[in-house]
């Protein structure tokens, strides 16, 4: 009976922990090119996931719910998921973007791209890069640019590139 | 015999895993200088265009677009604009639909809609897009009487018609009408992937 209740005190707590998690807000922040390669920096040691999106884009939509379960199976095993919204930088917008999030339960540092020149943010992510969306870029530990696809993914594909340089 | 079931089952779940994630990694542009493949389409009313038809104008500009990305959409204006003002100039434009979900239909009723003057011809299986290595829409590129791409690349700077700084593709006409150098021969622009067939690699 005594083991009974403790396991149950444990999973009230570990489902509070959860549900706390999960109503957290989403917090939306600008981001330029210098900014996007601090982030690329802050990153070394773990595998980074770049992600670009938009809210107008059908597939990066239809694909966002695969990277955050991404995000949430691999966030504690080395794993970085960003997100960097191409949707305008105005009040206006940043309120949909946000709305966006929340409706989907995605919480933590979101980034939008800060209003400006949109061809050289666009060299500065990869000169390869056509600014085609959705595109999502995959670095190793060492920061080096594994993959860039520039199409909707599934988990499936995410993981099957992920999790062997999860590995390494 | 059970290890023998799992076995299977996990042989299955690996083909399966492996054929799922064959993704179309990003193509490659036609590079400018470089001569454009020809090609052979058919409107929404089913009648054929061949670039050659086109390519009789002095400049020809071909447009990969889509009725359903709001990018592609928000250039539905300039579009036709720009059509109006080098018509007169011996400039050819033409609309390409290389999205695999956009239908003849749809573009019939995109096209009327949204009062193109210009061809719209649908690229089935995306051939076109792949011999150009279009990658998005809206998506531009300028062909001289040769059929050589003298620029590649955007419309102008900006989605929202009261940022724009630069007009590119004005800019490229304007200067290869006076016979001039490109200013800027490939620029870069945010749109809508190309939504492409899967094809076996």
């Amino acid at each position: 009976m005594r083991h009974f209740l403790v396991f149950a005190l444990l999973l009230v707590a570990v489902r509070g922990q959860a549900q706390e998690e999960n109503s957290s807000a989403p917090v939306l922040v600008s981001i330029d090119a210098g900014g996007l390669d601090s982030l690329r920096t802050a990153s070394r040691g773990r595998v980074l996931v770049l992600n670009f999106w938009a809210t107008w884009c059908r597939p990066c939509v239809e694909e966002f719910p695969e990277l955050l379960k991404l995000r949430r199976e691999f966030g504690r095993r080395g794993l970085d998921v960003v997100f960097v919204s191409i949707d305008d930088d105005d009040a206006g917008t940043k309120q949909k973007v946000l709305a966006f999030l929340t409706k989907r339960k995605a919480s933590g540092r979101f980034y939008i791209k800060r209003e400006g020149d949109d061809e050289a943010f666009i060299s500065a992510v990869s000169p390869k890069w056509s600014g085609a969306l959705p595109a999502t870029l995959i670095y190793d530990s060492a920061g080096r640019l594994v993959e860039m696809v520039v199409d909707q993914m599934t988990y499936f594909e995410l993981e099957k590139i992920v999790k062997p340089l999860l590995s390494r | 015999m059970k290890k023998y079931l799992f076995g299977l089952i996990a042989v299955a779940i690996a083909g399966v895993v492996v054929f799922s994630t064959s993704k179309t990694l990003p193509v490659t542009a036609i590079e400018v200088g470089k001569e454009a493949p020809s090609f052979s389409l058919k409107d929404a009313d089913g009648k054929e265009h061949s670039l050659g038809d086109y390519r009789k104008r002095k400049f020809t500009v071909v447009m990969f677009i889509a009725t359903q990305c709001p990018i592609s959409n928000a250039y539905n204006e300039r579009m036709v604009a720009l059509d109006k003002d080098y018509a007169s100039k011996d400039v050819a434009f033409v609309g390409i639909n290389s999205n695999k979900q956009e239908s003849i239909d749809e573009i019939k009723e995109h096209s009327a809609k949204h009062g193109f003057t210009f061809d719209v011809l649908k690229d089935w299986n995306n051939v076109v897009a792949d011999a150009y290595g279009a990658q998005f829409t809206p998506e531009i590129f300028v062909l001289d009487g040769k059929g050589i791409l003298r620029y590649h690349g955007r419309i102008d700077d900006s989605r929202n018609p009261d940022n724009i700084t630069t007009h590119d593709l004005r800019e490229t006409l304007d200067a290869l009408l006076a016979g001039k150098p490109v200013p800027r021969p490939e620029t870069k622009a945010f749109g809508c992937t190309i939504k492409r067939v899967k094809k076996d690699s």
